[in-house]
């Protein structure tokens, strides 16, 4: 049996009361038991299809089924599903981590004992049972962000919705946190991710939905996104050292801020970076990625 | 047990929970709170103390009183704001099975917890100053229904706010406007009928005149006190609705 996608949009828009335009026409299919990934620039609207499919905001058109619950219609049927880690949120501070992770979960309506249990077990997997004793405001901003993560993945809830879980965290909390949401994954839990990160957004997901103005630009698994940019290497150098002309008929051309990138196949690329070392030039050379991807999509760079 | 009976059942312990930690813990962990909560009141009442005669004293229990209970309504819309505007913790509560009103019902217990050891201090000052109760119904009516009223005011009013330094002028500016411009400290008698009236508006205005009958210090006839009733259980509703369905 074809299982129904978690989450389906269809047509939604969204235009905030200020006039500006978050959402345009979007259709978008999210499929149960998988991490999805929505990547876009500051303001591409990833944050208001979140609050949108969290039933927190309403859209100004279309229409969003979330776990065949009628988002618009009947929020709470969604609400019983879901659990939500907002953008930039804090846990309350004045409480312990092991207080406020268990009244979050008997607030959702899990029993004393169960809620316990939970707050026991997650604490152990992310690291805050140590630092059980001290109030939430003594902790790191690391260490908060991780007490907001456990209160959401001890809930439960059969979809996560999670609004850039990692900001601030270090490149190894960030790691152990990618962990814990892959342990959720095989769970059974349904994720949406929103991330700036796009080494997470490699690791993790399963689908890529990458947004720009309000509307999707391209979804796919992570290989097909990165197979878009047709090259599988990338020749980095900077934009005073060299004159373009160096580099033309290599690939393809590109000016990103203060620097000249040659996207090329593996021999070309290699070609290339001989000729500019033979003349002094320092390069730099590696195998295409999803940043790559973003950045030709997202329209961060300028072709020459 | 029918689904509705369980969904009550949650929601009522969803608002317990969140009383227990929002008023129990946070008051353990900063009791300073609690204190900032009886400052107002006392410093009117003792300025009244050294400045009026004996029966003045009365208004300023009362006064106080109300005052106590109202600033759970000011205390609400701060915490409210707060936990929205900057934790972002309302949005995580919200979309989630707890029911907005639950959520509301659980912030306004913490602020009843954090008022408790207010309104036992006055309790004990009308003890000693004398002051006789006698329709305890009326001043339980009376504090109840101030409560609901103040507490649903102040989520209405926060639910407006877009920045946290639009708080605390509030707060200030509302602390003025509902509990010492109206005859909440001093007798409605003393001004116009029409403005004494008028004046019921507030829902201080008129839990005031229901505390100063039910202590015979300015009886109010049946028409006031129908209206003084009204006027408490119509802003209740009215900013109930208000908070419920204010769009995101």
């Amino acid at each position: 049996m074809v299982q129904r996608p978690a989450i389906i949009a269809e047509g939604l828009s969204k235009i905030y009361p200020s006039g500006a335009l978050a959402l345009s026409e979007v259709d978008l299919k999210v499929r149960g038991g998988e991490i999805t990934t929505l990547l876009g620039r500051n303001g591409a609207g990833k944050t208001t299809f979140v609050k949108i499919a969290a039933t927190l905001l309403r859209p100004t058109g279309g229409r969003m089924e979330v776990l065949s619950c009628d988002a618009l219609k009947d929020p709470y049927c969604v609400r019983k599903k879901i659990a939500l880690m907002p953008q930039e949120g804090y846990p309350l501070t004045f409480p312990k981590p092991g207080e406020l992770i268990e009244a979050y979960l008997m607030m959702r309506g899990w029993g004393i004992v169960d809620a316990k249990m939970r707050t026991r077990r997650i604490m152990d997997e992310t690291g805050i049972w140590e630092h059980r004793k001290k109030l939430v405001s003594q902790l790191s901003g690391g260490l908060k962000r991780k007490v907001l993560l456990a209160m959401i993945l001890a809930s439960g809830a059969e979809l996560l919705f999670l609004d850039e879980p990692t900001l601030g965290l270090d490149p190894h909390s960030r790691r152990g946190v990618w962990r814990i949401l892959e342990d959720a994954r095989r769970a059974g839990q349904t994720i949406l991710l929103t991330t700036h990160h796009m080494e997470e957004a490699e690791a993790l997901s399963d689908k890529i939905v990458l947004l720009e103005r309000g509307r999707v630009v391209i979804e796919g698994d992570v290989n097909s996104i990165i197979s878009t940019i047709g090259a599988t290497h990338r020749v980095e150098v900077d934009a005073t050292s060299v004159d373009p002309s160096e580099l033309a008929g290599y690939g393809r051309l590109y000016r990103h801020g203060s620097k000249f990138v040659l996207y090329a196949d593996r021999e070309s690329a290699v070609e290339a970076a001989e000729r500019l070392m033979r003349i002094d030039v320092r390069v730099r050379v590696r195998e295409v990625g999803l940043e790559d991807a973003f950045l030709m999509l997202a329209g961060g760079m300028k072709a020459l | 047990m029918s689904n509705l009976h369980r969904e009550i059942i949650m929601q009522i312990r969803a608002a317990l929970t969140l009383a227990w930690l929002n008023g129990i813990v946070a008051a353990v962990r900063t009791p300073l709170w609690v204190a900032s909560y009886l400052t107002p009141p006392l410093s009117i009442l003792v300025i009244l103390g050294f400045l009026a005669r004996k029966e003045a004293l009365a208004f300023g229990v009362i006064g106080g009183l109300t005052m106590i209970l109202v600033y759970n309504g000011l205390g609400l819309m701060a915490d409210a704001a707060f936990y929205r505007i900057y934790l972002k913790f309302q949005d995580m509560i919200v979309a989630g099975p707890v029911r907005p009103w639950s959520y509301m019902m659980g912030l306004a217990l913490s602020g009843l917890l954090f008022s408790a050891p207010g309104i036992a201090v006055f309790a004990i000052v009308m003890e000693i100053l004398g002051i006789t109760v006698h329709d305890w119904v009326e001043v339980v009516a009376a504090s109840v229904l101030l409560w609901a009223a103040g507490s649903s005011m102040g989520f209405a009013i926060s639910s407006t706010f877009k920045e946290m330094r639009e708080v605390w002028p509030t707060t200030a500016i509302l602390t003025f406007a509902i509990s010492v411009l109206p005859p909440v400290y001093y007798p409605r008698t003393i001004l116009p009928y029409w403005a004494s009236l008028a004046s019921l508006v507030t829902p201080t205005a008129s839990a005031a005149l229901l505390l100063q009958d039910s202590m015979r210090i300015v009886p109010a006839s049946l028409p006031e006190t129908i209206i003084a009733y009204i006027v408490l259980i119509v802003e209740t509703a009215a900013f109930l609705v208000y908070s419920s369905r204010r769009p995101s």
